[in-house]
């Protein structure tokens, strides 16, 4: 009786193991990654195609400047985790962060916008001059150098999604911004881990209504 | 009766054995020996590169070896195939070219002896383990913003650029002109390469002084270059009125931002960079297999406003 109990237990890890080496699991995720690069697309396409279509859902999901603020000054590292994407290995995180106020001063390279802030007042500067950083591309997270088989192609799409950002939101509001304007804006800003700043933060617009 | 049952199992414990093995998908255990190829020796910053690979690897307990390649494919082809006949259970590779080094890695994964590549990319997916490479495109832009800022927006400049070929010469030169190119007053008169090697940029800028004596400025694909570059106009006498910007973070460039002679470098981060790459294989051989396919080390700008936070090759 013994023996066939280990016979068939012996029997049975046969099988299993036999079973084990004939399965395979992959991640799907990682083919959804592979199928979505496979489209065969240049990196001004895949910038035009960001902006239009996978963009939009995460300028609705803006964070408030004012509650990104609060956190930043009381609790920098949790602003981080909670708020930003980071690209590779280095200091700077990129915010989407939204707002409104009033115009308070129109100057070559920027427009600075009066927002309230509790009982007080906060300086915000939108970014209106050339816009040479990346923060349009990795604020999402979506797009990775990984996805490309050259950095050029990756850095292609950054500059891309600038020239984008400089035509569509920057050109229009530099146009038409005057001091006294109402003004809401959702924009990206870098941010550098060594160097927090203490109360202010610097936004490229990438969606702006004036009243 | 009893010997058979004996012999029954006897081939079940074999049988048992032989996919035990299999189950590791025909891998067989290779001994811990990393061998480290790089592109040159002939360059501190790529022997710096090298020696801290080699460092973490043994750290983490594994024998190396360090393969120069000379800035050659051929050698470099040679290299692999000698670690590939040498049991070595990774390679930490700093390519030579981004197109010509994609057979090499290819090569190295069908013997199934895992890459990373470090600092330079090869153009390819899904070859390498991982690649973790100095963003150097993004690194030229700071570099380039504060070029304009001390050219004041204005003035005729050159470029030496580094092997043609290599993504990083491409990089740091497209980031540079991304930037650059949008103040129609900086006017770049000449661009030639100089191998990314000192003597040459030396050579180089000579002779680009004699076609464009009233030059203010200088871009430099990396410190080699621009030491180089600094030499010749210092024989010249132009040292204080052509301001010259190199890339890497050397040491020697570092010192020569703290005595105001050359304005900027990037610095790249070679330590991180080569410690990673160990620390990758090191967990590719304890049995890990998922590894992001490319990882940007970000670069930053260092000027006499900041250079007291940095040393050679990195962060004090």
């Amino acid at each position: 009786m013994n023996r066939k109990v280990i016979k068939y237990i012996v029997l049975f890890a046969v099988a299993g193991l036999l079973l084990y080496n004939s399965v395979y699991f992959k991640k799907l995720d990682a083919k959804e990654k592979a199928v979505a690069t496979a489209v065969n697309l240049s990196p001004v396409e895949i910038a035009q195609k960001f902006w239009r279509d996978q963009f939009p859902p995460y300028i609705d999901s803006a964070v408030d400047i004012n509650e990104f603020l609060k956190m930043l000054q009381e609790n920098p590292k949790q602003a981080f985790e909670k708020y930003s994407h980071t690209q590779g290995i280095g200091n700077s995180s990129f915010f989407l962060l939204k707002g409104e106020g009033v115009v308070s001063s129109v100057n070559e390279e920027d427009v600075v916008v009066t927002v309230k802030s509790g009982s007080g007042e906060k300086k915000i500067k939108l970014n209106t001059g050339i816009y040479f950083g990346n923060a349009v591309r990795d604020v999402t997270g979506k797009i990775t150098m990984g996805d490309f088989n050259n950095t050029m192609d990756y850095n292609t799409v950054s500059t891309e999604l600038n020239k984008l950002v400089h035509t569509e939101i920057v050109l229009p509001f530099k146009t038409k911004a005057v001091k006294g304007a109402e003004v809401k804006f959702v924009g990206c800003a870098e941010i550098n881990k060594e160097q927090v700043p203490t109360d202010n933060v610097e936004l490229l617009p990438v969606k702006i209504s004036l009243k | 009766m009893k010997k058979m049952k004996r012999f029954s199992s006897l081939l079940l414990m074999g049988a048992l054995f032989i996919f035990s093995a299999c189950n590791s998908g025909g891998e067989k255990k290779k001994a811990k020996k990393m061998a480290i190829v790089v592109s040159t020796l002939n360059n501190p910053w790529f022997v710096f590169l090298a020696q801290t690979a080699e460092a973490k690897a043994k750290a983490l307990g594994y024998e190396t070896k360090i393969f120069d390649s000379q800035n050659n494919t051929a050698t470099e082809t040679n290299n692999f195939e000698n670690i590939l006949v040498a049991d070595y259970c990774a390679i930490l590779f700093n390519p030579t070219d981004a197109d010509g080094s994609v057979a090499n890695v290819k090569k190295a994964k069908e013997a199934g002896v895992p890459v990373f590549c470090i600092d330079r990319e090869i153009n390819a997916k899904g070859v390498a383990t991982s690649q973790i490479l100095s963003d150097g495109y993004s690194g030229s832009v700071e570099i380039a913003k504060y070029f304009v800022e001390v050219m004041n927006k204005k003035g005729t400049y050159v470029e030496l650029l580094g092997i043609t070929g290599d993504n990083n010469t491409r990089a740091r030169s497209s980031g540079f002109h991304s930037v650059v190119d949008n103040y129609p007053d900086l006017k770049m008169v000449a661009q030639q390469s100089a191998d990314f090697d000192r003597s040459k940029g030396m050579e180089v800028m000579e002779s680009m002084l004699q076609a464009h004596p009233d030059i203010t400025g200088v871009f430099c694909g990396n410190d080699a270059m621009a030491m180089g570059a600094y030499q010749a106009l210092a024989g010249a006498g132009k040292e204080k009125t052509v301001k010259v910007f190199g890339f890497d973070g050397a040491d020697d460039a570092i010192q020569s931002i703290k005595e105001n002679k050359l304005m900027a470098t990037g610095m790249q981060f070679p330590k991180i960079m080569a410690e990673k790459a160990a620390e990758f294989a090191d967990e590719y051989y304890k049995g890990k297999r998922d590894f992001p396919e490319k990882i940007p080390v970000a670069v930053e700008l260092v000027t006499a406003k900041n250079v007291d936070s940095y040393m050679g090759f990195g962060k004090k």
